[in-house]
């Protein structure tokens, strides 16, 4: 392996080599759904990160940062700046300023959509350097295209997913990198480096809080096991300073590093190192048993102190407990009971194990074996992977979106696992620097194999007989060279089946924009259902500039971002009560409705109904979430067991509770359904019942718009009644005395009643 | 404590005018009856009954039927599952007769459901109290001082053991497989071990979305085999001396690596229909 080329010019330019093609496969296997649909932001976070890098590039920083959004949460609006996480936005405006400065005349769209591909490459690298700290380069070059290829990154960072978690997972590797670095060398430089680092996640994204957390862990058990050191301290302090003060710099975080409990635990190991400091310089003046006297109290009484004052500040009010978001992760029933707009969220589900096989393949069963390794050598960095791998593994299990943060410490252990056992198999002589640890049992002795077999990846040491038979400790007998392939054959097929398996599940899963949607035909035509954009790009063009949409808030960034209309919620789901206000409005009837639509100034109704093609991604899907929402604030108007028929079903059919068929939201995207089924009862496809056959009267709104598929479909509200009335009375009035007459006249009826 | 009702008071509570609620549940907590429900609402009723006890809210009172002091009633209800749990409310002179809600059990059974029931409909105004379990906080107190006691004691064997490379490992380890075969899913979905189909057990849940404990177990013993067989491969077989010895373990380890191998993806595809990989 590689690892047995010294620091020669033949190795460095090997692994300058297969770095560039990992970062050229990562860069190009994410590019399916661009190759197959075009280059578009995705999903619905992107939309607004797009929008707001559109705004940051047009108009410049400082007006970005004092940037009042009006097209959102109308009529409160949302103060952009200070609510945001920059980094991402800032990185690829910096990138299209870099470009267009080389004169490349690129547009911010196409930075938009390739940034995190391009960002991908990096991680790998910086996952390359983490592990080669680990272990050794070729271990490094495994877990760089573990890394690359892998569908739990893949998953957050196709191309055209322009989100947060795309330059977020590179600055974690590199930070972890330049910690464990400074760590190993005591150097205040590179742990200025990993603050450096971390100063940019913090900008990019929430999952800081991450790094803020374990690289205290990683100190604490450093310390616990003994293990303090000078190298250690200085790391730490200049990480910590140095990182909290940068931190701080960002808006939205402000002063949340030493104000929330989040960080506390960061503080308290800062606290806890100056204490080991003091005791260590206090070893050396004081003797013996006067010392360990003295620091055992002292250590009491701080650490009391601590906690107390932790305690106290927090009861004041000075220091804010740990958020439900936080909270959630550790109390898993909570955030279903008591914040329910976060548990609606589907990737904030827990995984089950599936997922972790879809998104991590052979590297999960791998992974157990790389902590195993991790525990033999044991030095301190070890240490880090093994806390890195405990708490990943407990977030990833907890919630769905974690898998994200485990995928890189997987691909890790993987790599050193299946190093380990190349290093036996490949390795015709042990190398002079893999074997700083002790228990170098990966002695073997050479034999000269033809190592033609040895594939691209496993690249025979060319040096390899000059020591080998310094250590006869552990000698064994020359392993021959058809075992050697016994091992390594099996091992590279399952590698190489972890490559098809990471292509199929990009290629099938992880591919689809979800703004434009793909369907195939019985004889294999596909089918493109582009309903998102067809619905938006009628509001652009058919509704006037200030038009006001109500949507549930999955659609809030789609619609400002498309169809630049001003929407009520949005994906940024910070007021609970103005969503529940939302919810309400569907929940309820059209006479309770009318009302809040009239107060929110709401001019027209966008709903998601997948019915006619079986997009079960729709709103009648997610209504049950609504209600519990509008429930949680407004109780006397809407209650969830309303929507449930007496046996505990949530029911479309004819046997659908009266609460349910009168809501807004059903006859929305039931309206006027069955008239598309002239012969036959009407079938809701994502459901697979026959839904009501009872004409749907709206009389506060007005159908004004539904798409291709009859995906979204959109709806004008009425203009007040001028008499004043209900929209129901003013809409029944002429009707009622149209019925008056026809008693009036049997014959008439029985007329009507016949040619009927 | 709840109101025990027969069939003469029921009457009186529910026919005639009232200033105040009445929950009433009707129950059957006879053992032949083999009602849980029943029971877990009893405990519930007792919690909220001893909290209203506590405080100063006189206008509710929290009672039950049971089926054997009441039959006629449940006969003229035509009650055919309990519990079922109703509130009386107040009588003020113009409905006739008085509102009654039916509570949801969908909504939990436990006492905060029925407090917060309470509290929404009932216009109650009162704190969930548990009585205190002297038995129960003695207990703890006699567990905590034993175990403190017993760590004093054997601190020296408890820190050797807090030290020891090989527990912390196997703790690690345990715990990444653990957690990487979705066992907190089957922990926060509550999960079933295994479910039935045709009379026989089934051990794989149907879908991509679900799955049974039994499963993830299963799982978890192939990835733990799949490291197991690496970790010798890398660090057992090069020390075995003699030839053929080594080469039988190898032939071992690689097929059982194949093996597990195939069953993983085996697994995989019995929950992805759509996935077209299989090996053995």
């Amino acid at each position: 392996m590689l690892s047995s080329l010294t620091n020669s010019s033949e190795s460095t330019w090997l692994k300058v080599t297969v770095l560039t093609l990992v970062g050229l496969v990562a860069f190009s296997s994410r590019l399916f759904s661009v190759i197959r649909f075009e280059s578009i932001i995705h999903e619905f976070d992107p939309w607004f990160n797009f929008r707001a890098t559109r705004e940051l590039v047009d108009n410049g920083y400082y007006a970005f940062i004092n940037w009042y959004d009006r097209l959102a949460w109308y009529p409160l609006a949302r103060n952009v700046g200070p609510t945001v996480y920059p980094g991402l936005l800032v990185t690829s405006g910096l990138f299209h300023w870099l470009v267009n400065a080389l004169h490349f005349p690129i547009d911010i769209r196409d930075v938009c959509v390739f940034l995190a591909p391009v960002f991908s490459a990096f991680t790998a690298t910086a996952t390359y350097l983490l592990t080669a700290e680990l272990k050794d380069p070729s271990a490094g070059l495994l877990a760089a295209m573990f890394i690359g290829i892998a569908p739990g990154y893949i998953s957050r960072s196709v191309a055209g997913s322009y989100d947060n978690e795309g330059i977020a997972i590179f600055l974690l590797m590199m930070t972890f990198f330049l910690w464990v670095r400074a760590v190993k060398r005591g150097s205040a430089l590179w742990a200025a480096a990993a603050a450096l680092f971390y100063f940019w996640m913090v900008a990019s994204w929430g999952g800081y809080a991450f790094i803020i957390n374990l690289i205290p862990l990683h100190v604490l058990a450093l310390l616990l096991m003994g293990r303090y050191s000078t190298r250690l301290y200085i790391s730490y302090a200049t990480f910590y300073v140095v990182g909290t003060l940068a931190s701080m710099q960002v808006p939205f975080v402000g002063t949340a590093p030493i104000r929330t409990a989040e960080h506390m635990g960061a503080l308290g190991v800062f606290g806890l190192l100056q204490a080991m400091a003091f005791g260590q310089w206090a070893s050396h003046v004081l003797p013996a048993r006067r010392f360990r006297q003295l620091w055992l109290s002292t250590l009491a009484v701080l650490i009391g102190l601590g906690f107390a004052g932790l305690v106290g500040l927090t009861m004041l009010g000075w220091i804010a407990p740990w958020t439900g978001r936080f909270y959630s992760l550790w109390d898993t029933g909570y955030a279903k009971i008591h914040i329910p707009l976060i548990a609606s969220v589907s990737e904030h589900q827990p995984t089950p194990w599936v997922n972790f096989f879809l998104d991590l393949h052979a590297l999960v069963a791998l992974f157990p074996a790389g902590v195993y390794f991790c525990f033999r050598r044991l030095r301190d960095e070890h240490v880090f992977a093994i806390m890195y791998a405990v708490v990943g593994a407990y977030f990833a299990g907890v919630m769905i979106r974690l898998m994200l943060t485990l995928t890189p410490i997987v691909c890790i252990c993987a790599a050193i696992a299946v190093s380990e056992v190349l290093d036996v198999y490949l390795k015709t002589a042990p190398s002079p620097e893999a074997d700083l640890d002790a228990d170098a049992d990966a002695m073997l002795l050479h034999t000269n194999i033809a190592d033609a077999d040895a594939d691209a990846e496993a690249k025979p040491s060319l040096n390899a007989n000059a020591d080998a038979d310094t250590d006869s400790r552990t000698r064994s007998p020359a392993i021959p060279w058809d075992i050697r392939l016994l091992v390594v054959l099996p091992l590279f097929g399952v590698l190489c089946h972890f490559v098809t398996h990471c292509t199929w599940v990009t290629s099938t899963s992880y591919s689809s924009p979800s703004v434009v949607l793909a369907s195939q035909g019985p004889n294999g035509a596909r089918n493109l259902i582009d309903d998102f954009r067809e619905a938006y790009s009628w509001l652009r063009q058919n509704t006037p500039a200030d038009a006001k949409i109500l949507a549930w808030w999955d659609y809030g960034y789609q619609i400002t971002g498309m169809a630049n209309r001003t929407t009520i919620v949005d994906n940024n789901t910070w007021n609970n009560t103005h969503i529940a206000t939302v919810g309400k409005a569907l929940a309820c009837t059209e006479d309770v409705a009318y009302p809040v639509l009239r107060k929110l100034d709401v001019d027209y109704l966008l709903v998601i109904f997948g019915g006619v093609v079986g997009y079960s991604g729709d709103d009648i899907n997610k209504f049950l979430w609504m209600i519990r929402i509008a429930e949680g604030v407004y109780p006397d108007d809407v209650s969830e067991r309303a929507f449930f028929t007496d046996r505990g079903e949530f029911l479309v059919t004819d046997a659908a509770p009266p609460a349910m068929r009168d809501s807004l939201m059903y006859k929305m995207s039931y309206y006027r359904f069955k008239d598309m089924f002239p012969n036959a009862p009407p079938i809701d496809r994502v459901r697979g019942v026959p839904v009501a056959r009872h004409d749907i009267q709206l009389n506060a709104i007005e159908e004004a718009y539904s798409t291709q598929h009859l995906i979204v479909r959109l709806f004008r509200v009425k203009r007040p009644d001028n008499l004043g009335r209900s929209q129901n009375a003013a809409a029944s009035f002429g009707k009622k005395r149209k019925v008056r007459s026809r008693r009036v006249h049997p014959k008439t009826a029985i007329k009507a009643a016949s040619a009927a | 404590m709840p109101i025990e009702l027969d069939t003469d008071l029921y009457r009186t509570i529910t026919k005639g005018s009232r200033d105040f609620s009445v929950l009433v549940v009707y129950t059957a907590l006879g053992e032949q009856f083999k009602c849980a429900g029943c029971h877990l609402i009893q405990e519930a009723l007792e919690t909220v009954a001893y909290s209203l006890a506590q405080s100063d809210e006189t206008n509710l009172y929290v009672t039950y039927l049971d089926f054997q002091q009441g039959g006629p009633i449940f006969g003229e209800l035509k009650l055919t599952s309990v519990p079922h749990t109703v509130l009386f409310k107040p009588t003020d002179g113009r409905t006739h007769p008085a509102p009654t809600l039916p509570f949801d059990p969908r909504m939990g059974m436990d006492a905060p459901a029925v407090h917060s029931f309470l509290v929404k409909h009932a216009k109650a105004s009162f704190r969930l109290h548990r009585p205190t379990n002297y038995v129960a906080l003695g207990q703890t107190a006699a567990a905590v001082a034993v175990g403190l006691l017993f760590g004093w004691s054997a601190r020296g064997q408890l820190l050797s053991l807090a030290q020891s490379r090989g527990l912390w490992l196997m703790g690690a380890i345990a715990w990444t497989i653990i957690f990487c075969t979705g066992s907190m899913w089957s922990h926060i979905r509550q999960a079933p071990w295994a479910g039935v189909e045709n009379h026989a057990p089934r051990l794989f849940a149907p879908g991509f979305q679900t799955q049974y404990i039994a499963e993830t177990q299963i799982v978890g013993c192939t990835y733990a085999a799949f490291a197991l067989v690496v970790v010798l491969l890398a660090v057992r077989v090069p020390r075995v001396l003699d030839a053929r010895k080594q080469r039988a373990a190898l032939y071992g380890l690689v097929g059982a690596m194949v093996l597990v191998f195939s069953y993983m993806l085996e697994c995989f595809s019995r929950k992805n229909g759509a996935y077209p990989f299989r090996l053995l």
